[in-house]
């Protein structure tokens, strides 16, 4: 049988964490490109602004964590190992989806405000923390979709 | 605690006035402003500042040939005291001008060098030739001309000869095959044509008597002597680097008296003044240490006026001021606040971090890795410090969760946040209410110190009623009670919601401001939730990890070599794992502790806007002005 319960959580788990793992490369990539900007001019910085660089990263470990837990959670990893049903399959794939999309989108946009405080910590370097506020504020609905997929796995 | 400051005008006569200022940055007491109208600052401002750059020059020159013995453990810096500070002079200082002496003359001589090589690389080409260059002369009947030719027409010099040259060829060179060519006057127009058909480009070789074997070999002695002075420049540079904590010494004395420059007084024919601000309690401090220099001062103190804002001090305990770091990054409050957060804020802050972290293993490496790195360099910064006392209060949370790097090792105290994920939620919302309803009751205070009674029954306490009544209808128990308080504090708003405003607005804005503490406080206690995520988090990376370490350990199967590899490298994916897990988690605990501090927590009643009480102090770098408690009198 080609579906089965089983493969389907495989590809819950694979996109969960290969989906918002781009978005996380691709998130650091652009606050990285601006903090390395900014740090060519003004080295001092970079312990401020490594901060800023890393925030975008985190959804890819969300996505992660979603994979573990929905392997654990489905018994395939460290589980008995009998075969899913095709529906419990798909309960698990769509448990995965939202840290897996929230996370993919939310950190390309949590970027594009990192690298925005990246260049205002330039120019004021005092207001470090305001601009990890404001990236923190995106990273707000990175963990609502991480926290209801956990929530869904466990539900199941 | 924010400190009471006392605005200050210090006058004095003109002639006391350095001595004055000395005593002022020694004593560290005022702070000194600089919008008295028509103020100036000190004629020599610009001569320290450069002699300062000079220092700092002979400092970095210095440093690059100083070989300093790099220890893991940070030194004390040296204690000086302030006077002896300021008795060192850059100005007769040996050291720098001779460090900036060298440093100038070595650039010289590198720059000979290479014009030196350069010359002596253009004369390699004629070295063959045996006659010196003032030799090299037209005569009455013939024209000679030197030059280079391509390498690749050096097969065509014969058409040359045929048009009735004399072609000498030496070496080649860079520029091609240097050429001397002979013509009769009577042909030397065809030769020479001939010659630039072949590409001859004309070098006039100096008129000097010597042959260019001669010339460079004098060339080579001179680079050989520049060489040798400039080894001397470099080993005696080498010797003075070891002076290079006098230099030191002398940088900061020259930026400590760069400040002192910096003071901006304003004078009259024979007064000077002064003002700035001072700690209300160290007015007769400050007074008694004006009077140790002079008799002819006079100090005036008063409280701020309402249109001047005085610069914020707080103080509070060894524990709860390195918190103030994380205040600060928000805002400083502002002195005429009724309350300073950072006592309330620091606990809240330090519960949170632990939650977050919620791993007694990783509160211990906080503990000890911060620890000790306090203990090697000597850092005493805040956020260093915050994550050290964030340390007891993740191993406490680790303890309660059951959580010792990512295994349950001990059962938990409260709950294991894996196995009942939703009462680990509902517990870390139950400390978001909490927080917030703290938050609510520092404006509740404030309203009260204010003057504001009403705003504080009407608008904050029923919002706490408000929440509790809702919460209340969870239970069973108490939902009888809920219904009540809910009901009494939503009627209470509605009524009295509108009571600033006009007209309609008396009535409708009851309903705007319920819905505004609704939906506000709702959105506000859910986003608790990231406590509970950021814990999940830490934990299963942690536990990912030794799952990982686990899957490489070797087995009975394993042989002796086997065994070696497979504890190596599980032990290396362990500690390198565990490290990694342990910075993110930190790195994540910190901006969202700081997040629900600034939004959730300041949100209710803190607005800040302060800016710090800098003194006029001595500005040091590598030495620490010491503190030299003088005997009283």
């Amino acid at each position: 049988m080609f579906l089965s319960g089983t493969i389907l959580v495989f590809i819950g788990a694979f996109l969960a964490t290969l989906l918002a793992g781009i978005g996380s490369a691709y998130g650091v990539h652009i606050a990285g490109k601006a903090a390395a900007g900014v740090l060519s001019e003004q080295p001092e910085l970079f312990g401020k602004i490594v901060i800023l660089q890393a925030l975008p990263g985190t959804q890819g470990i969300y996505g992660f964590i979603t994979s573990v837990l929905v392997l654990v959670f489905s018994g395939i990893l460290g589980g008995g190992g009998e075969e899913l049903t095709i529906s419990q399959g798909w309960w698990y794939f769509v448990a995965c989806m939202p840290a897996t999309i929230g996370g993919f989108v939310s950190a390309v946009y949590q970027a594009k405000v990192a690298s925005a405080a990246i260049y205002m910590t330039a120019k004021q370097p005092e207001s470090s923390a305001r601009g990890i506020t404001l990236t923190a504020m995106v990273e707000t609905y990175a963990i609502l979709a991480l926290l209801t997929s956990i929530l869904l796995i466990i539900s199941i | 605690m924010i400190v009471p400051m006392k605005k200050i005008t210090l006058y004095a006569m003109k002639r006391e006035r350095k001595p004055l200022l000395r005593q002022l940055q020694k004593t560290g007491l005022m702070m000194i402003i600089d919008e008295t109208e028509g103020a100036k600052r000190d004629d020599n401002l610009k001569h320290s500042e450069a002699d300062r750059a000079r220092v700092g020059e002979a400092l970095k020159f210095a440093g690059g040939f100083a070989q300093i013995k790099k220890s893991p453990i940070a030194a004390e810096k040296d204690k000086v005291d302030y006077d002896f500070l300021m008795a060192q002079s850059t100005a007769d200082n040996e050291t720098v001008d001779r460090l900036l002496w060298i440093r100038e003359k070595l650039q010289i001589n590198e720059q000979n060098l290479i014009s030196i090589n350069e010359k002596a690389d253009a004369l390699t080409p004629w070295l063959d030739m045996n006659v010196s260059f003032d030799e090299i002369e037209d005569t009455k009947l013939s024209k000679v001309k030197t030059g280079y030719i391509p390498e690749r027409h050096m097969s065509k010099i014969p058409e040359i000869e045929q048009a009735g040259g004399v072609v000498g060829v030496y070496s080649s060179g860079k520029p091609g095959v240097a050429v001397m060519i002979v013509a009769h006057c009577s042909e030397s127009n065809a030769v020479f044509e001939a010659a630039q058909q072949l590409g001859f480009t004309e070098v006039h070789l100096p008129k000097e008597p010597f042959t260019a074997a001669e010339r460079h070999r004098e060339l080579t002695l001179e680079a050989e002597e520049i060489s040798k002075e400039t080894d001397e420049l470099k080993a005696e540079a080498e010797t003075l680097s070891k002076k290079i904590e006098e230099l030191q010494l002398l940088h900061d004395r020259e930026s400590t008296r760069v400040k002192l420059n910096e003071v901006s007084f304003a004078e009259t024919d024979n007064v000077f003044y002064v003002e700035g601000w001072t700690r209300a309690d160290k007015v007769d401090e400050l007074e008694k240490a004006v009077k140790k220099v002079t008799d002819l001062a006079y100090v005036e103190s008063r409280d701020p006026n309402d249109d001047e804002k005085p610069p914020t001090l707080t103080e509070n305990n060894k524990i709860i001021s390195q918190f103030e770091a994380i205040t600060d990054m928000f805002s400083r409050p502002d002195p005429r606040d009724v309350v300073d957060p950072n006592t309330v804020m620091g606990i809240w802050y330090w519960i949170i971090f632990g939650m977050m972290m919620g791993d007694a293993g990783y509160g211990l490496m906080m503990i000890v890795l911060v620890g000790g790195f306090k203990l090697l360099t000597k850092n005493n910064g805040k956020l260093v410090n915050i994550i050290f006392y964030s340390g007891f209060s993740t191993v406490f949370w680790g303890i309660m969760f059951g959580s010792y790097f990512g295994e349950s090792l001990f059962p938990a105290v409260i709950l294991s946040p894996l196995d009942d994920i939703m009462t680990t939620l509902g517990i870390c919302l139950g400390i978001g209410v909490l927080h917030i309803f703290s938050g609510i009751a520092m404006k509740m205070y404030i309203d009260f110190k204010e003057g504001r009674p009403w705003d504080a029954i009407l608008d904050q306490l029923t919002s706490i009623v408000l929440v509790t009544g809702l919460l209340m209808l969870f239970s069973e128990k108490l939902k009888s009670v809920g219904k009540i308080l809910s009901i009494i504090s939503v009627a209470v708003i509605i009524l009295t919601g509108g009571r600033t405003k006009k007209g309609i607005g008396k009535f409708t804005g009851g309903f705007l401001v319920l819905y505004n503490v609704l939906a506000g406080l709702g959105g506000d206690i859910l986003s608790y939730a990231r406590i509970l995520a950021l814990m999940l988090s830490g934990g299963i990376v942690a536990m990912v990890m030794n799952i990982l370490a686990g899957m490489v350990m070797p087995n009975a199967n394993s042989g002796v070599f086997g065994w070696i590899i497979g504890l190596i490298s599980g032990i290396l994916i362990y500690i390198i794992g565990h490290v990694f897990n342990l910075v993110l988690n930190l790195l994540s605990a910190y901006v969202h502790d700081s997040r629900l501090q600034y939004l959730e927590f300041f949100g209710k009643f803190y607005e800040g806007g302060g800016y710090a009480f800098k003194p006029l102090s001595p500005d040091t770098k590598y030495v620490a002005v010491e503190e030299k408690k003088e005997a009283e009198q």
